[in-house]
């Protein structure tokens, strides 16, 4: 008898096509691959797992190490489980073949396949007979759905240790960052006070909400931008530019707004109080008053009540249409109303009582209400402390504070009375305020130069100057020396400005 | 040399002996086809079955049918081997010359009913062993041939024990199968009534003649037994023994001999003639296993715990096939060794399994 193993090695080809093996043969070889892979990778999830593990308690990152590992375990195992656990041969083929109801016909005929006896080539006819009867799908892949659950449970497994273990590694390796409002660093806390004051300016100007809605987001970006510069210079730049678009924008939206004063004007009854006010003079509002008064006085009682009816409403109108509010002039027009109802006479000739007095506290407060700074004038100062601030942090001397008492290194200190240079001293009598109010708070600056001292604040040589400044800074072609003595510049500017309106 | 002719011819013979067997007995196919792969296969057959169940028809049956002469040999405690084998007897030539003439006892024959076999004594029953082994008789020193086919079909009662002298299992070994008799069920019973209330006579014809039924058995001989199947033949024999490589849980539980190598040989010559019987040029598993309990019953002797815990042999038989499997696996083999832990084979699963050409059970 013809040894198994050298006919196998020699015949199997021929037979598997001689007697239609092949395509079963094949199917288990497709089966087997399948079986040994799914086999290999549970193997390799089994490896991965134990390790991942380790690395948990080890707070290692070893995600590629178990990633390799597992890969190398599932491949050398898959190679082993196809080699001995699912190995394929002929013999195999013909024992599954027979297992299906054949009846160790297909054994037979390839025990005997070179078998030249009748009883042989009869058996290997009706084996042959038999087996094309067979479909090739009768032989079942078996034990698929137990390998398939449990790669399934051992997959989710893995990619839980594994993601855990990974986690907790890059934990220790980069613990989470606390964020402590104390260490911020000084350039940190000075950019965040420059944007919170452009906030300020938006808050606080007497613009509509979406304009309002549209510049925090146009700061909120700025403050996006900020974190991706490298220098301090950058940033200041950066909100430079920022502000001045914030400027422009309210300044286009204010363009458009009327005062109180405008909407006097627009009427008949007040429209001689208006021009009155816009002169912003004392003695022209004091006239118009006093003309006013002794006008009243000459009319009749019903006149007068109509006059004043009449004026009324038109100042509760002017006060309503105003899109800019002034609340303090709002009340002295209703005070100046006031004023002359209490002149109307009870009886036909009564003498009216001498208002003068009330006249003039009335032109006095009107004065001060008009006097009153603008939104505008708010944002420039603003913009000034903000700078001021940037130059003190940039050339690195204490803050100039100007309210700072205890400065007494500051020239300009306005509540030094010992400053024999201090303008805004209470006891100069060369003070140019006239009467001596206000002389308590710093001097507004109006018309501020800026950089260069020279250029005013909102004259669009300064907006070129800016955009000058903007490229500077980002093609890093200033240096922060250049960049001090360019805000000393200013700096002096200001001072110049501030003590030449003094002295007048 | 065999020719593809002989196989058809196999074929018709088959059909034709167990159509006219089927003429005079009821039932009782698993008897009749194991009578008849035995006598194709040139083995002997040991009857166990309580009286009355056709026994004796059977042999007479086969006789007619095979058209092969038939003795009857009576076994009690009284017969002596020379009433068996035959004796030398002094009788006087033409001269008067006294001389020893051999006077052929009734085991020269073809077919012998060895009626219950267990009655006479040991030294009668081991006048057999030569007989069925070598199909010769040695009488006085001279050994004589008996005619083949020769064919021994012993019986003996399994309930009436007092006085019996139990087989020993050297002559056991002999019976290539032991073929238990069972009672016949109604509708057979019904069945044999109604034929013996026409005739008593039998009336299977002869279909096969000697010279036929050894060209049968040499066509059987030829039939192709795969390496897978021999391979699970030589371990199933082996798995009887309980010191064995590859003995099972269950024979090393219950068994306190096996079968010997015979049985192994008995499997394979019988599973040939089963396959070619069945239409089928090769061995199966399951014509081994069909065949096993016929071939093993009585080869195998349980232990005292089998006895006690009234495990069968056939049952031990059974046990032994689960935990080999149908193949030679290994991986199958282990996977069944947990079957063991209840030895008791369930009847009516057994009844479930695939019948054969008669109907039978056994086969798988």
């Amino acid at each position: 008898m013809l040894s198994i193993s050298t006919f196998y090695l020699l015949k199997s080809e021929d037979y598997m096509k001689d007697y239609g093996l092949d395509k079963f043969h094949k199917r288990l070889i497709k089966e087997a691959r399948i079986k040994s892979v799914m086999s290999g990778a549970i193997i390799g999830l089994l490896a991965m797992i134990p390790l991942s593990i380790i690395f948990y308690f080890t707070k290692f990152n070893g995600l590629w190490i178990s990633l390799v590992v597992g890969l190398f375990t599932t491949s050398l195992a898959t190679f082993l489980f196809r080699k001995y656990t699912y190995k394929t041969s002929l013999k195999i083929t013909a024992r599954k073949l027979d297992a299906l109801g054949l009846e160790e016909r297909v054994v037979t005929m390839l025990d005997y396949a070179d078998d030249d006896h009748m009883i042989s080539k009869v058996q290997r006819k009706t084996a042959e007979e038999k087996l094309v009867k067979v479909p090739t799908k009768s032989l079942k892949f078996t034990k698929l759905v137990k390998l398939t659950v449990t790669l399934s449970i051992l997959l989710v497994l893995a990619i839980l240790s594994l993601t855990i273990s990974t986690v907790e590694a890059h934990q220790k390796d980069n613990p989470p960052i606390i964020q402590i409002p104390d260490e911020k660093s000084e350039e940190d806390k000075l950019i965040e006070k420059m944007i919170e004051d452009l906030r300020r300016i938006v808050n606080q100007a007497n613009i509509s909400q979406s304009l309002k809605d549209d510049l925090h987001m146009l700061i909120d970006d700025l403050e996006e931008k900020i974190k991706l510069d490298d220098t301090l210079n950058k940033k200041i730049a950066r909100i430079e530019e920022t502000r001045r678009l914030i400027l422009e924008r309210i300044a286009l939206e204010q363009a458009d707004k009327t005062t109180l004063i405008d909407e006097l004007i627009t009427h008949e009854s007040t429209h001689e109080l208006g021009v009155s006010l816009e002169t912003k003079d004392e003695t022209v509002i004091s006239n118009y008053i006093n003309e006013l008064i002794d006008n009243f006085l000459t009319l009749s009682i019903e006149e007068m009540k109509s006059f004043v009816e009449e004026f009324e409403m038109d100042i509760e109108t002017s006060i309503e249409d105003s899109d800019i509010k002034n609340p303090s002039l709002e009340q002295n027009l209703r005070d100046l109303v006031e004023l002359l109802k209490s002149l109307i006479p009870i009886v036909e000739g009564d003498i009216p009582e001498d208002v003068s007095d009330e006249v003039d506290e009335l032109v006095e407060d009107i004065m001060e209400s008009i006097g009153q700074e603008t939104p505008e004038d708010e944002l420039e100062e603003d913009i000034d402390e903000i700078i001021q601030d940037v130059i003190d942090e940039l050339v690195g001397d204490d803050p100039v504070d100007p309210e700072d008492p205890k400065d007494p290194e500051d020239p300009k200190d306005p509540e030094d009375p010992k400053d024999p240079e201090d303008p805004k001293d209470p006891e100069d009598p060369g003070d140019g305020s006239g009467d001596g109010e206000g002389d308590d708070e710093p001097l507004p600056i109006e018309n501020p130069k800026i950089i260069d001292g020279q250029t005013d604040f909102d004259s669009e040589a300064y907006l070129a100057m800016l955009e000058q400044l903007l490229e500077l800074f980002e093609s890093n072609q200033i240096t922060d020396e250049e960049l001090i003595e360019m805000i000393n510049n200013y700096m002096r500017s200001i001072e110049i400005k501030q003590n030449g309106e003094n002295n007048d | 040399m065999i020719k593809e002719e002989n196989l058809k011819q196999f074929e018709q013979l088959i059909k034709n002996i167990f159509k006219e067997i089927g003429k005079d007995l009821i039932g009782q196919e698993e008897v009749v086809e194991g009578a008849v792969i035995a006598m194709i296969a040139g083995g002997n057959v040991l009857l166990e079955g309580v009286p009355g169940v056709g026994k004796t028809r059977l042999v007479r049956t086969l006789g007619r049918v095979f058209d092969l002469p038939f003795s009857r040999i009576q076994f009690t405690p009284d017969l002596m081997p020379a009433d068996v084998t035959g004796t030398n007897i002094i009788v006087k030539d033409d001269k008067g010359n006294s001389k020893f003439e051999f006077q052929p006892g009734p085991i020269f024959s073809n077919i012998i009913l060895a009626d219950e076999i267990n009655r006479a004594t040991p030294k009668t029953q081991s006048a057999l062993l030569e007989a069925m082994q070598e199909h010769t008789v040695t009488v006085m020193g001279v050994s004589r041939n008996l005619d083949e086919p020769f064919f021994v079909l012993a019986t003996q009662n399994p309930i009436e024990q007092d006085g019996t002298y139990p087989l020993p299992e050297a002559q056991m070994d002999r019976f290539m199968f032991k073929l238990i008799v069972t009672y016949p069920n109604l509708e057979e019973l019904g069945r044999i009534v109604n034929i013996t209330q026409i005739t008593m006579d039998e009336t299977a014809a002869t279909v096969c003649n000697a010279k036929q039924l050894l060209l049968m058995r040499s066509v059987a001989k030829e039939i192709r037994v795969a390496n897978d199947v021999l391979d699970y033949t030589m371990r199933l024999t082996l798995a009887t023994h309980p010191s064995s490589e590859v003995a099972t849980q269950a024979s090393k539980r219950y068994v306190r001999y096996g079968a010997s190598p015979r049985a192994a040989q008995a499997l394979i010559t019988a599973a040939k003639v089963r396959a070619l019987m069945d239409g089928r040029y090769n061995v199966s598993y399951g014509d081994i296993n069909s065949l096993s309990k016929m071939v093993l019953r009585h080869r195998i002797k349980p232990n005292f715990e089998a006895i006690t815990e009234g495990i069968t042999t056939d049952a031990i038989i059974d046990l032994i096939i689960q935990e080999l499997g149908k193949t030679t696996d290994s991986k199958l083999t282990k996977a069944s060794l947990d079957v063991s832990e209840n030895p008791k084979i369930d009847n009516e699963e057994q009844d479930e399994k695939p019948k054969g050409r008669f109907g039978k059970k056994n086969r798988k």
